[in-house]
């Protein structure tokens, strides 16, 4: 049976989000469907959780306009969604005379692009703000601020959600073809069967996969470009002073901002990411060079003599676009497919686009209305969140999470707002809505507790429990009995 | 604002024990504080043998060394609060303790003039190992996977590979191996092996297990389940090993990450101080920090100082002193690591090496007989879980040893048995077990 819609979004990640919710103001039927069991689990959810300002990107390109619309607005925005936001400011440090011209230049760009609370600091100045730092000169950029990207995209999704939006996850697209009425998607679920869609109007979100959507519509125009960002994740109280995002001066030939530490909102630190292509698109593995690599990039900043507590590696793949000849796309692109009325694209969404996204979702909002004005922000303010509770808010019964401070209540809200969205309840679901496991025993105390609670309250027998979807089951049966259960 | 004079953080063999002693000493405004349902920490999931040598001199699994304990706690009437999760230590302003727990009701502060910190450690997680490749379904800690199987009737994979030797990785080795899943190795990345040298034999060497000594897993392959791993050893060579996946028993870490700096009055004991190798040792530590907090409470005022090296002050010291005799004993076992001519007798801890030749270099007449046995006809206690009628697993054992040919044999006969109504602790649930006169014992009973 072929399900008709009237807009139909590939990809779940914050941009795909973003864009669900902007466009749920005007009634339509909107359907979002996401290879993945749930939102977030690609590129939105392996990142730094920076919101840039903006001064990377280079004057008068998408990117820098749209960063900074984001970033001037992400107060708001977070106080909408009730997440998580601080202005933390960032530095960009360097220790050479050649160094303190790039970050000049950095400055002189910045400005150009209407950043404000750019400064060029001094050593003196940088122990003052971070005492833990290396470093004899600074960019300081007082409008960069951190979130938690698994919130966020969340937040949207479950704003999209309240709003009629349909989520479909674990469908993955395979196929596109221009029809009378619309355009007709064929997509195959995690089960393995077929999904028709019907749609006048497909948005291609799939970042690092967009440009797979790109070459259904049968030209080669654009290929990816596997990027990987390799991370440390550090135990809490590691380098406690440090505040707030520092990068060191970016390697314009990389074009990547170079191996950074972010705090996270809830009191770790990060390193990373590196960048090194590579072949697949789906491999996100962590390398021992790599490894190796990402922690002498923190000694850069941090002195040669720390050491590190980790908790967790990770990587992620940036969505990085080339044109058929290899010329890389450097700046968003956001286009209507001339040979396929109602297909949008949107390609080379990587840094900032989080930052951007919801900006970029306004300007696909301007681009499906006639007079390309854009929908009212107070629809989406006034919007009644109440289907998707904070999962803070149900904090009550037992402590399950020691390390992250995580009650049963939250777990189970955690599950009951994943089943809201229509997502399959997934340890990482679980673990991005509410953080049990996130700590630093990674989940060694409370995986059996949350698997118990599961079981006995949210109706998940213990060996059909994934980790992120179907094939990922953490367990392998039932030990004893198990024919007769 | 609850006020105690002595709180014990942990319900476990230290804890338990430390409470014991308190009270036998005359201290009755005690609080033990536990976060799980029940007494015994650790010790639930634990449901081998070997546990009590030197305490009880029997040879009793963790359910009933708890249950020992657990007994003479609930005599002496001493109060505990389940559920109930220490979140924070700290020292007071006027030099007592205060403890901020979150419990039933909510999060509250409890204020006393001395406390025990007994709660246990962690293991050491994947990514404190620095493994490269991917993240998949699959890896999870050896205390992790005991507590899935032994609690949870659950099974954690079907080919597995074990990192690093500790007791309980090498403890897990022989129980997947019972269960029915195969161990492909245990990789160590020191040259001798981690746990004891009565867990290397009787887990690993017992059931061919292979131990991979002076080796290391580099990298886990697999996209949603692990699918295999690189093992590298010092020669540089590497070999791929599939595997579904991937135990992690490569170290103890105490867990006192709650408590805020040095706190007077706060003594650490159990594996909260230094990861133990017996549960007893545990257990007389316990005991310990409860006399030295005592005498602390006693001569409060009186101008003398105390010294305890249970005392928090003293736990950076006490760890150093400790890692210094793990590498000590390293050695000791460096030395005897090609030595397959002798055995370590268990009977009783003073562990006399025996030569198998001639079976000399016993203290006891015991040991000559035990290495008799063990080099003609080996025999062990057999421990696994069964199943209630309504499902609910309860940990059973063979009340005497049986021949380690008919382990399997016993697992397998238990496989589909369903013990009818509810069960008591010590109940014979089969007489006759495997052998005639061999009885099948619950160690722990049912909830219901």
């Amino acid at each position: 049976m072929i399900k008709e819609t009237d807009v139909l979004i590939i990809g779940a990640g914050a941009v795909g989000c973003a864009i669900a919710r902007e466009l749920s103001v005007y009634g339509r039927r909107i359907t979002v469907l996401e290879k993945e069991a749930d939102a977030g689990f690609g590129a939105s959810g392996r990142n730094s959780g920076v919101v840039h300002a903006g001064f990377n990107n280079p004057s008068g390109s998408l990117k820098a306009a749209l960063c900074r619309e984001g970033n001037r607005g992400f107060e708001k925005l977070a106080s909408d969604l009730g997440i998580g936001f601080l202005r933390t400011g960032k530095l960009v440090v360097g220790n050479t005379e050649r160094d303190l011209e790039s970050l000049t230049r950095l400055k002189i760009q910045g400005e150009r692009n209407e950043i404000d609370e750019l400064e060029i600091l001094d050593e003196e100045e940088i122990r003052r703000r971070e005492p833990a730092l290396r470093g004899k000169y600074a960019l300081w950029s007082g409008r960069t601020g951190i979130f938690d990207p698994f919130e966020y995209t969340l937040a949207l999704a479950e704003d999209a959600a309240s709003g009629g939006v349909r989520f479909l996850f674990g469908h993955e697209v395979k196929s596109l073809r221009r029809e009378q009425d619309g355009i007709r998607v064929l997509a195959e679920t995690s089960a393995g069967d077929p999904a028709e869609f019907l749609s006048g109007i497909v948005i291609n979100a799939a970042g690092v996969g967009s440009a797979r959507i790109f070459r259904m519509t049968g030209k080669d125009t654009y290929r990816v470009l596997p990027c990987r960002g390799e991370y440390h994740l550090l135990e809490k109280g590691s380098f406690g002073s440090i505040g707030r995002p520092v990068y060191p001066v970016p390697d314009p030939e990389k074009g990547v901002l170079g191996i950074h530490l972010t705090p996270t909102l809830h009191g770790n630190l990060m390193i990373g990411p590196s960048a090194e292509f590579t072949e697949d698109p789906e491999d996100m593995a962590n390398t021992a060079p790599v490894m190796e690599e990402l922690l002498a990039g923190a000694r850069y900043l941090l002195g040669e003599d720390c050491s590190f507590r980790l908790i967790r590696s990770f990587s992620g793949i940036r969505p990085r676009i080339v044109e058929k000849d290899g010329t890389p796309v450097t700046d968003f692109r956001m286009e209507e497919d001339p040979d396929l009325p109602g297909m949008i694209h949107l390609l080379g969404i990587e840094s900032p686009g989080i930052t951007a996204s919801v900006p970029i979702a306004k300007r696909v909002a301007g681009m499906l209305r006639e007079d390309g004005s854009q929908p009212q922000d107070r629809l989406l303010t006034e919007r009644d969140r109440s289907r998707f509770p904070r999962v803070k808010e149900a904090a009550g019964g037992r402590m399950i999470c020691r390390c992250e401070t995580v009650t049963e209540g939250e777990i189970l809200q955690a599950v009951e707002n994943a089943r809201k969205l229509g997502a399959l309840p997934t340890m990482k679901g679980i673990k991005n809505r509410c953080r049990a496991s996130m700590g630093s025993c990674q989940g060694g105390f409370c995986t059996l507790d949350i698997s118990r609670l599961l079981k006995d309250k949210a109706g998940i027998p213990t060996d059909r429990l994934t980790y992120d979807g179907p094939g990922s089951e953490l367990f392998t049966g039932v030990l004893k009995g198990g024919e007769d259960q | 604002m609850i006020r105690k004079e002595v709180i014990i953080i942990g319900a476990g063999p230290a804890g338990m024990a430390a409470a014991v002693k308190l009270e036998s000493m005359g201290f009755r405004d005690l609080l033990v504080l536990e976060k799980e349902e029940q007494p015994g920490g650790v010790l639930r999931q634990c449901i081998h043998p070997g546990f009590g040598l030197i305490r009880f001199g029997r040879n009793l699994t963790g359910p009933e060394y708890s249950l020992e304990y657990r007994n003479r706690m609930e005599e002496a009437g001493i109060p505990v609060c389940y559920d109930t999760t220490v979140l924070k230590v700290r020292k007071g302003e006027d030099g007592g303790i205060i403890i901020t727990a979150a419990g039933p009701d909510g999060t509250k502060e409890y204020y006393c003039d001395a406390a025990i910190l007994a709660s246990g450690c962690r293991e050491r997680s994947r990514g404190a190992l620095m493994i490269a490749g991917t993240r998949p379904a699959g890896i999870l800690t050896a205390g992790t996977a005991q507590g899935m199987m032994n609690l949870l009737n659950t099974k954690v994979g079907e080919r597995i590979v074990i990192i690093g030797s500790g007791d309980i990785g090498l403890i897990m080795a022989r129980r997947f191996t019972l269960e029915g899943s195969r161990v492909l190795c245990v990789v160590e990345k020191e040259d001798v092996c981690g746990g004891l040298s009565r867990n290397r034999k009787e887990c690993l060497d017992d059931f061919g297990i292979p131990l991979v000594t002076g080796a290391q897993v580099v990298r886990i392959y697999g996209e949603k389940r692990v699918r295999s791993v690189t093992i590298r050893e010092d020669d540089g060579l590497e070999r791929t090993v599939e595997c579904d996946t991937v135990v992690l028993s490569a170290g103890l870490i105490p867990e006192d990450g709650f408590v805020e700096g040095e706190v007077p009055g706060l003594f650490y004991c159990g594996n909260a101080l230094y990861v133990h190798d017996l549960v007893d040792e545990v257990s007389e530590s316990g005991e310990e920090a409860a006399m030295d907090a005592a005498g602390f409470l006693l001569s409060r005022g009186s101008g003398r100082e105390t010294f305890s090296r249970y005392a928090s002050e003293e736990v950076p010291r006490v760890r150093k002193e400790r890692r210094a005799y793990v590498e000590r004993r390293k050695e000791e076992k460096r030395l005897h690591r090609d030595d397959h001519h002798f055995i370590t007798c268990i009977i009783c801890p003073n562990s006399c090496r025996i030569d198998l030749r001639d079976l000399s270099g016993g203290q006891c007449p015991r040991g000559e007989v035990y290495a008799r046995n063990e080099k003609e006809h080996p025999y062990r206690i057999l421990t696994t879980t069964v199943l209630t009628e309504k499902g609910e697993p309860v940990s059973v054992r063979t009340d005497v040893p049986i021949p380690l040919e008919e382990l399997q044999k016993g697992v397998e006969t238990l496989q589909r048995f369903r013990v009818p109504g509810p069960v008591k602790t010590g109940e014979i649930l089969l007489r006759d077990f495997i052998c005639p006169g061999t009885n099948l014992v619950a160690t722990k009973g049912s909830t219901e």
